[in-house]
């Protein structure tokens, strides 16, 4: 079982200030022994949230650093190179989740992610696009002589390498659509009862570490919130369980979740 | 004058070959060591689809560097602007100015690689209007609270950049490659200009045009600004000096500037892998300055002299440059 963070930003403080908590309760999380942070990319958060995971790579050492993602505006060849270069500057430790249903935006980044020379062909990605008829999904080249990239000219190569690759031989995806084939990661407004449901039926067909994350308070007593835990994870059969606090910077108040909710949830 | 430096290519080159994990730990400690050694920024630059591995997202290393170091500028070099979507990249530039409490500087492009331009999915020719709009949308997104853009390529109505940038604007920085045209756009727009490698006459000449542009269209000499990447290689003997740039040519400028349309020809034309006594490529290889440490000054004085405010050296001697330049220019 794994245990994560993920937090709710107030719009009404500065980013300043948000992120010195940030920064605090991201080290702390990681000298304590989380499993994972998560940060997503909305206008409620503290903004791009690769930028924000690459700088906590340098100064964190074991915590899996997970972003949330939509389908960006364009460019979305972008959502692979970054959490690429994430898994890079953190030895293996970035993670990514896909908000939203759009398949052929997951179907894209997963190829990025791992294929050599590709093309893709889709309603709404086309990869390269340079005007020319791509078959549809994913296509690879068939044995050519090769010619080194430099000395190809102005010519556009049927097929492209997404660069740099991650670390990681697969970075871990997950999926907000209950849909996908990728293990699901429920989110914070989800009902339990959903949750639980959501995370069942992908076990019945994929052995992915699910994830749920819930809205916690952690004036909560302990004990409260171990029940609550065990509960949600035995009865959904989820590996991964993601504590969302309202961000404070409060050490002490991780630290209580560290030593007294974390070991109960292991045992 | 400033003096920043930074990475080539946070890649796997061929001429050192290594892990990239590695390359991007050097990377990091590169920047605590410029820091260290007194230089005022250190950059990352871009290109994407590489075989090499090339560093596809600048603001992403610079956030790693902005981890390891408290003062030092954390620069673009350049950034491909028009390889973004416009609002995208303010968010992310203003993020990272949040977590570096505002050391951001964007040296923006318009980038020149057919490949990229497929990949990414943008039309090339489009791309110089698309690097002044976005420019433009960068400028009010860092420095107004919420703004409306309508130009050619891109339309906002009243839509505000998230997180708040710490530095209101963000400066930017036109990377304007080695051509008179370029600079003289940049000059009429009033777009702080950073030229490329190039011998120090031509430096002269384009800086000229740059400020009479400037002036032309209205803008007063103090908020017209000039930076200059700079390739030098230091010897105790212009001999020594001169290898080093055969070293620097042949492990890396040789596939890099010959062989993806960097150089450009007098018409604004691409060259492609031309021959090593082509015009194009003698001057390019001309405009790294080979010298002592005592002749690097003086030609960086001359830069300094046509009017040149910051320079970039993309150079591995950082500590000779500590040792034996920057003193003379402070």
């Amino acid at each position: 079982m794994r245990l994560g963070l993920s937090w709710e930003f107030d719009l009404e403080r500065s980013a300043e200030d948000q992120w010195r908590d940030l920064l605090a309760e991201a080290r702390g999380a990681d000298r304590m022994g989380f499993d994972s942070i998560w940060l997503e990319d909305t206008s409620s958060s503290i903004g791009s949230p690769t930028i924000v995971l690459t700088y906590l790579a340098r100064c964190t050492s074991s915590i899996r650093l997970c972003a949330i993602r939509k389908r960006p505006r364009n460019a979305v060849v972008r959502v692979a190179e970054e959490i690429a270069v994430l898994d890079q500057f953190s030895r293996g430790r970035a993670g990514l989740a896909f908000e939203g249903v759009d398949v052929e935006f997951v179907e894209f980044t997963k190829a990025a992610l791992a294929q050599g020379e590709f093309a893709f062909g889709g309603r709404t990605i086309r990869f390269p696009d340079d005007g020319r008829v791509i078959p549809e999904g994913v296509t690879r080249p068939r044995y050519a002589p090769y010619v080194p990239q430099w000395e190809r000219g102005p010519l556009i190569p049927e097929f492209l390498a997404v660069t740099p690759k991650p670390y990681s031989i697969r970075v871990p995806l997950w999926s907000t659509d209950s849909g996908d084939d990728l293990p699901p990661l429920v989110r914070h407004g989800v009902r339990d009862e959903e949750a639980i449901s959501t995370v069942q039926a992908y076990s019945e067909r994929g052995d992915g570490e699910s994830a749920i994350e819930r809205s916690v308070d952690l004036e909560r007593d302990s004990s409260d919130l171990v029940e609550y835990s065990r509960y949600l994870l035995l009865e959904s059969n989820a590996q991964h369980l993601i504590f969302r606090r309202r961000l404070n910077g409060n050490i002490g108040e991780l630290l209580r979740l560290a030593s007294e909710v974390q070991p109960m949830l292991q045992a | 004058m400033e003096f920043w430096t930074g990475s080539i290519g946070l890649s796997k080159v061929r001429a050192m070959p290594r892990s990239l994990a590695d390359s991007y730990d050097e990377y990091v400690e590169g920047a605590r060591l410029a820091e260290e050694l007194g230089f005022d920024g250190y950059g990352a630059p871009e290109h994407h689809f590489m075989y090499d591995s090339f560093m596809p997202a600048p603001l992403h290393a610079l956030a790693a560097a902005a981890a390891s170091t408290r003062n030092i500028k954390l620069v673009t070099g350049a950034m491909l602007l028009p390889l973004y979507d416009p609002i995208d990249a303010a968010c992310q530039a203003a993020t990272l100015d949040v977590v570096s409490s505002g050391r951001v500087v964007l040296g923006l492009g318009m980038g020149y690689r057919p490949m990229e331009f497929a990949g990414m999915g943008v039309e090339k020719r489009t791309r110089g209007e698309r690097l002044v709009e976005a420019m433009e949308i960068i400028e009010l997104g860092t420095s107004q609270e919420r703004f409306t853009f309508r130009g050619k390529h891109y339309h906002y109505d009243a839509i505000s950049i998230s997180p708040r940038s710490i530095q209101r604007p963000i400066p930017l920085w036109f990377c304007g490659g080695t051509s008179v045209k370029a600079a003289r756009r940049a000059g009429a727009a009033g777009l702080s200009y950073w030229l490329a490698n190039l011998p120090i006459q031509q430096v002269k000449t384009i800086v000229e045009e740059y400020l009479k542009a400037g002036e032309e269209a209205g803008h007063p000499r103090s908020e017209l600004h000039v930076a200059a990447f700079k390739d030098v290689c230091i010897g105790s003997t212009t001999e020594e000096a001169q290898r080093l740039r055969q070293g620097l040519i042949e492990t890396f400028y040789e596939e890099h500037i010959l062989g993806y349309g960097y150089l450009v020809d007098d018409d604004g034309k691409h060259v492609y892998n031309p021959p090593r006594d082509h015009p194009i490529y003698k001057r390019f290889v001309d405009g790294i300055f080979c010298g002592t440490a005592d002749q690097v000054v003086d030609e960086l004085k001359a830069y300094e002299d046509a009017g040149v405010e910051v320079i970039f050296l993309a150079s591995l001697q950082r500590e000779l440059i500590a040792e034996k330049i920057i003193p003379a220019f402070r």
